[in-house]
């Protein structure tokens, strides 16, 4: 099991905060305001969440991990995030830390109990599977608006909300994974619930992502607890969402964070 | 002697940790979240049933490995126990790891039994000398499991809010390496033989008749005991690079010897009269003994166009700074160079690192002849006949993934590029289900009989394993 967090990971996984993350907006004109939208919304200063990711094949085997994210802005507006597997147990305590540097790569290491030292890692590939997910590096990217074309190709309702459908096209691409993507984002929220990604090669769709749970209020974030997202080649899927502690479901916005969990001394000795 | 220790090392421990238990309760922790992380004792460990195929003699040995893992995990006190059994090692049950840990926020400070590893390296270092290694198992076992847990106290400060550390390790005992001894071992007949340059394992059986396990014993209790090590390791992390600089004092782990007196043993051999009593007297009179060094070392890692980077050097400085001893090993310095990158071909990894050592003052090596009956001989423990006193190996290993990691086939292939030896492992992991792993694999020495891997060429195997983590 080790062998699979030996790869390159990086500790954007607290990207995958944003995907439960929204903010409240108001309404859209055209197919780039409803994006621009979605691209603006906030998710808070800090960010802290227990996460599960069930990895389901398509017979249906399950294998879990759960995994606690601690993510937020240094005084330099700077992105600093920490990640800690708790389950399986084969991997437990490793942790990944990331450092966001202004104008240079960020910086990313990784604890592995069983080499007993820290390692400085790389960004994974972009199409590489994330952590045996059905996300991808380049799935969990942030992306330049700009990089794509908008067109609204409709308004309907999909899962009880009110929903804009709008296909995004590269503008270039070659640099991109998919030739194009179509969101469901809600009027209410601006959430994409449904998003379907194309291959790039044939022009089928290849993956889609749907949100399942209700859309709820977290710290004033509008925030959904559970997506999951399909690969129709190969039957499986991902299932991510909030987990519970103690009995509630752990996932905060804007609370303090200690600075000393960014770093290289709590990367060691997970304290 | 290191009973004693060992007794003063547990009391201590477990009165630190009755101590910190109620010093944890009453703090209940101090981190912004300290009321919501684990304070439980945890209870994890491994399963590792296995079964090894020897292609030479179509042998089949099953084993059954594992450890057992017992951590109080407190947030300012932390006690760890672990335990692990290998049937067939040397030592088939043993604590790798006893200790308690006080974290603080600039200092942690550590007693008990502990495996530390330093370096930048990926399972190859040359600035880790802190522990010995268990060569039961050959070096078959990851770098992490061949270590053997040493008693020590460790004080670790940190600098820069967090991001650098100095490290100071102190510990009162010195373990050698441990060399397999047992040629009918369930793991396989991993024994080096201490004599290979003048004779074989059998050639000594039927002389003296000590058996085989009985022999490398033997080497082992003429070999002189040693104490005490220290070290002190400093690491920070600047402008995308990772650094750090190390001593450390202490000893070679390969024992050094008066090759004259050696010589002794092939001579009685020869002449047909070696027996028990002069066997056990030139073992005696060869001064087995592990050279005193220290050991200055630089480490390095920093991502250099999408590629891992990693780089050890080390200066080991011996009491032979003039090479001119010939029983005592001369100053070196050593090194590891490398990195992984991912491929954009399927998801593979591929990792290729270079370690190597040169030997100072090779030419005083060559100078350390005397004159025998049968012409001039080279008496300099560390002389090579071939004259070549810098080595270099190379460690290559490919890894992919297939069905969402389910599926993880590896290569890994070792070369020394002086002797032409090499081991290959082709091995794949199957994910059976949560924390239950299948591995198959099948592994290959090869090289000339007197090479680290050609003289393990009766040893290729097959191999099937279960991993069950709890």
């Amino acid at each position: 099991m080790r062998k699979i967090l030996e790869n390159n990971y990086s500790v954007i996984l607290f990207t995958i905060l944003i995907v439960f993350a929204a903010a409240f907006s108001a309404a859209a004109i055209d197919g780039r305001e409803v994006m621009e939208r979605v691209e603006d919304r906030k998710s808070g200063d800090t960010q802290h969440a227990l996460a599960g990711m069930d990895l389901i094949d398509k017979s249906g085997n399950v294998r879990s991990r759960v995994i606690e994210i601690w993510s937020q802005d240094n005084k330099d507006d700077l992105r600093e995030s920490v990640m800690v597997f708790h389950e399986p147990s084969s991997v437990k305590d490793t942790r990944f830390l990331q450092l966001e540097n202004e104008d240079a790569d960020d910086d990313q290491w990784i604890y592995l109990p069983d080499l007993g030292r820290v390692r400085r890692i790389s960004g994974g590939q972009g199409s590489d599977s994330f952590m045996g997910t059905d996300f991808t590096y380049d799935d969990m990217k942030s992306r330049e608006i700009d990089d794509f074309k908008y067109e609204l190709l409709r308004e309907e309702e999909f899962n009880d909300y009110q929903t804009y459908v709008v296909e995004a096209i590269p503008k270039n691409p070659e640099t991109e994974q998919y030739a194009k993507t179509i969101s469901w984002v809600t009027k209410e929220h601006y959430i994409p619930i449904k998003l379907e990604m194309y291959d790039k090669d044939s022009e089928e769709l290849y993956k889609v992502m749907t949100v399942n749970s209700e859309i709820k209020k977290v710290d004033g974030i509008w925030t959904a607890f559970s997506t999951t997202m399909e690969n129709l080649d190969t039957g499986h899927s991902t299932r991510l969402y909030v987990q519970q502690r103690d009995g509630n479901y752990l996932l905060e916005y804007n609370k303090k964070i200690d600075d000393s969990r960014f770093t290289q001394q709590h990367l060691r000795t997970g304290r | 002697m290191f009973k004693t220790k060992t007794k003063i090392f547990a009391v201590v421990t477990l009165i630190i940790l009755l101590v910190g238990s109620t010093t944890a309760a009453a703090d209940n922790g101090g981190s912004f979240y300290g009321g919501q992380e684990e304070t439980e004792t945890e209870i994890n460990g491994e399963l590792n049933p296995q079964f090894r195929i020897f292609s030479d003699d179509g042998e089949i040995n099953e084993n059954l490995s594992g450890n057992l893992d017992i951590t109080y995990p407190g947030q300012t006190h932390e006690f760890k126990f672990l335990l692990g059994f290998q049937p067939g090692a040397v030592e088939e049950i043993e604590f790798n790891e006893l200790y308690y840990q006080y974290y603080g926020e600039k200092y942690n400070f550590l007693i008990g039994k502990n495996r530390t590893i330093w370096g930048k390296g990926d399972q190859v270092h040359v600035v880790d000398n802190l522990n010995g290694e268990d060569m039961s198992d050959f070096i078959n076992p990851d770098y992490k499991e061949r270590q053997i847990g040493e008693e020590m106290i460790k004080i670790d400060r940190y600098f820069r809010g967090g991001n650098a550390n100095l490290e100071f390790v102190y510990t009162p005992d010195f373990t050698p390496n441990r060399l397999a001894e047992d040629p009918d071992s369930p793991l396989g007949n991993w024994v080096l033989n201490p004599f290979s340059a003048q004779m074989t394992l059998s050639d000594l059986e039927r002389n003296t008749g000590y058996s085989t396990v009985e022999i490398i014993k033997q080497v082992k209790e003429a070999t002189a005991d040693e104490d005490n090590q220290f070290a002190l390791r400093f690491t920070d992390s600047r402008g995308g690079t990772d650094y750090g600089f190390s001593y450390y004092h202490g000893y070679l782990r390969e024992p050094a010897y008066d090759k004259k007196e050696l010589q002794k043993i092939k001579n009685n051999l020869e002449a047909g009269i070696l027996n028990k009593s002069n066997f056990n007297s030139s073992l005696e009179a060869a001064d087995l003994h592990y050279d005193e060094v220290d050991v200055f070392g630089f480490e390095l890692a920093r991502v250099i166009a999408d590629i891992n980077s990693r780089f050890e050097m080390a200066y080991y400085r011996t009491d032979d700074t003039d090479g001119n001893d010939p029983t005592v090993r001369n100053n070196k310095i050593a090194w590891v160079i490398g990195g992984d990158r991912d491929l954009p071909i399927s998801n593979l990894n591929l990792n290729l690192q270079f370690t190597g050592e040169k030997i100072l003052d090779n030419d005083q090596i060559e100078n350390n002849v005397i004159t025998t009956k049968n012409g001039p001989k080279n008496i300099d423990v560390q002389y090579n006949k071939d004259g070549d006193y810098t080595t270099n190996r190379a460690i290559l290993q490919l890894e992919d993934s297939y069905q969402n990691k389910k599926i993880i086939p590896e290569l890994v292939w070792v070369y020394n590029l002086n002797d032409n030896d090499y081991t290959l492992e082709a091995s794949v992991d199957y994910e059976l289900k949560q924390d239950l792993i299948l591995t198959i694999s099948h592994k290959i020495f090869s090289g000339d009989e007197d090479t680290t891997f050609g003289q393990f060429e009766d040893n290729d195997y097959s191999s099937v394993a279960l991993n069950y983590s709890f």
